[in-house]
């Protein structure tokens, strides 16, 4: 009974603890130097949009052939009173980089087999090779405050995923490896 | 006299008719007919299919100055579901500029040096593919080649179209395919 009662406690504080990130307002936000605006063309240009803390880039174990990176997305919406904080994980699938695809393109053309430009672009369309996980996420008022509010993960998710070849949800996880390797993910070899 | 006379109303007739209706046998049986995109519908609401033939044999070029051309073309939009059964006979008319094509783009980012970043090639390859179209409804057939009222007007603009719309650029594709006999992405514009 003791080690059902352990149990549940330890299971309450998983789903309660609070997310790896800080509490943010929106004055915060408009810090250059500790968040970075990515650019999109659903912005009204009133302060809402996406927001990278340029601190909680960071590279992560990952398998072969893979490259991981965790950071904090910061969602904000001062219409609503309300910025969504968001703990990511994205997950990079090197040999389905754009610039490997094509370089393979090249050379298998050059061994004589044609194969059309499109279909290279058909690859990345049916996997991007890029995956993202929300593992976690906090709600705040416009001033930072805390805000109590249930907000189901599927629509965290749809915040920020799936990074789909050529959609504005892909531009920020190549942003984040650029950040992390010094390289723009589609350009690696 | 008056039978030549007859014979000759006979066959003026003949060529003056206006398009046969098609039925589902000849689009999967005859071979100038070629098979462009399927999708199979499994949902709560209708399952079935949805299969889209090009007719080869229709296309004409418009316009051909390279890196410019045109083409008009037949396609047919066949809807086989619990609820629906028709055959939609479609014109569309697509203009391609090759100096959007991803051969011409892939080229040009290969001579700059230093190359740039393939998030400029995404970016250039999305905003702007080279093709853009006028597609017409014609006509509506049942399976058997009955037609069918059509409900809708058609929209007459030509809109340019995107790489991620894979359904209408496989068409447009398949067209310049099969009157070049290459993809229209594999040209460079030196």
């Amino acid at each position: 009974m003791k080690r059902i009662y352990l149990l549940s406690l330890w299971l309450l504080a998983c789903i309660v603890l609070p997310m790896k990130g800080q509490a943010v307002s929106q004055a915060d936000l408009l810090n250059a130097e500790r968040f970075e605006h990515i650019d999109s063309s659903a912005d009204s240009g009133r302060g809402d949009g996406k927001y990278l803390d340029l601190s909680s880039v960071k590279p992560v174990t990952a398998p072969n052939g893979h490259r991981r990176i965790e950071a904090v997305i910061y969602v904000s919406m001062p219409a609503a009173n309300m910025i969504q904080g968001l703990s990511v994980q994205y997950d990079y699938q090197i040999d389905r980089s754009l610039r490997h695809l094509i370089n393979a393109h090249d050379k298998a053309l050059k061994q004589g087999n044609k194969i059309p430009y499109i279909s290279i672009w058909r690859t990345k369309q049916g996997n991007s090779g890029i995956t993202g996980t929300v593992n976690d996420g906090g709600t705040y008022y416009n001033n930072g405050q805390n805000r109590q509010q249930r907000i189901y993960a599927e629509n965290l998710k749809a915040m920020i995923l799936p990074a789909d070849f050529g959609d504005e949800k892909y531009k920020l996880p190549n942003l984040l490896y650029q950040k992390a390797y010094d390289i723009a993910y589609d350009d690696e070899p | 006299m008056v039978q030549r006379i007859l014979m000759l109303a006979l066959v003026l007739l003949a060529f003056t008719m206006p398009t046969e209706a098609i039925t589902l046998q000849e689009l999967q049986t005859s071979p100038q007919f070629k098979l462009v995109h399927t999708r199979s519908m499994n949902g709560p609401m209708a399952s079935g299919g949805l299969y889209i033939y090009l007719n080869t044999y229709s296309i004409e070029a418009t316009h051909y100055a390279p890196p410019q051309y045109s083409l008009r073309g037949t396609y047919y939009v066949v809807i086989d579901t619990d609820y629906q059964s028709t055959i939609e006979e479609k014109q569309l008319t697509v203009d391609y500029d090759t100096n959007y094509s991803l051969a011409t783009l892939i080229h040009s980012s290969h001579m700059m040096n230093p190359s740039p970043s393939t998030l400029a090639l995404i970016e250039a390859s999305e905003s702007k593919s080279g093709l853009s179209l006028v597609d017409v409804a014609v006509a509506k057939y049942s399976f058997d080649g009955a037609v069918q009222q059509m409900q809708y007007r058609n929209d007459m603009r030509k809109f340019p179209l995107k790489r991620n719309n894979t359904i209408m650029y496989g068409i447009a594709e398949a067209m310049f395919m099969a009157a070049y006999q290459q993809h229209f992405d594999d040209i460079v514009v030196q």
